[in-house]
């Protein structure tokens, strides 16, 4: 699963670091792709839903932008 | 079940939309994107059990939170000076009796006054042994 995430909304700090609070459950790689930060989310663990993964992911990167910038 | 606003940045600015999003996460998922014109699109999508009058409610609520926000900024920067006036002076109330006196003048010196007794007339410092045997 494939999310594109804006530069310019959306902290590349915050997002890694969503990405290293997810790493246990599901395999993310993120990349800065021009004004997009390209974020791949695959093969994830035992019972867990990838949907429910990407979701809550997004918040995670969402609120650590918010909070670092105060 | 989702559902998308677009939200004009003139209208509601970056921050606005930032700390109304911040309030939802926990109630919905929320994921922004930027759109032209100036705009944001704010994607709010169900929680799992949460009913289709329950995600209303919650798309409701959070427009009327981007109003809030939005207020609650204007009076932010309207008040801003008196904020810091008043937490100046209650800090620097609080400042402990012994710093406050530090802060008060000493009573200025008087050019006569010599505490330390170093302020010896030349003759009196040089004069010849005799002169000064003649004095006592």
């Amino acid at each position: 699963m494939k999310l594109l995430l804006d530069k310019g909304l959306y902290r590349a700090a915050a997002v890694k670091a969503a990405a290293a609070a997810f790493a246990e459950l599901a395999e993310i790689k993120v990349v800065a792709k021009g004004e997009k930060i390209v974020v791949t989310i695959d093969r994830p663990a035992q019972d867990v839903d990838l949907q429910m993964v990407a979701d809550e992911f997004l918040n995670h990167a969402l609120a650590a932008t918010v909070a670092a910038r105060g | 079940m989702q559902k998308e606003l677009l939200v004009s940045k003139k209208i509601y600015p970056l921050e606005v939309i930032y700390a109304a999003a911040y309030v939802y996460v926990d109630r919905c998922y929320v994921f922004l994107d930027s759109r032209p014109e100036d705009r944001i699109a704010v994607r709010l999508k169900a929680q799992e059990g949460c009913g289709p009058k329950e995600f209303q409610r919650i798309v409701g609520s959070f427009e009327n939170e981007l109003i809030n926000q939005g207020l609650r900024l204007k009076i932010g920067k309207r008040t801003e000076k008196t904020r810091d006036a008043i937490i100046h002076r209650a800090l620097f109330s609080a400042m402990p009796e012994s710093l406050n006196l530090n802060l008060v003048d000493e009573q200025p010196a008087d050019y006569l006054d010599d505490p330390l007794g170093i302020a010896v007339p030349w003759e009196e410092k040089f004069a010849k042994k005799e002169d000064k045997d003649i004095k006592e």
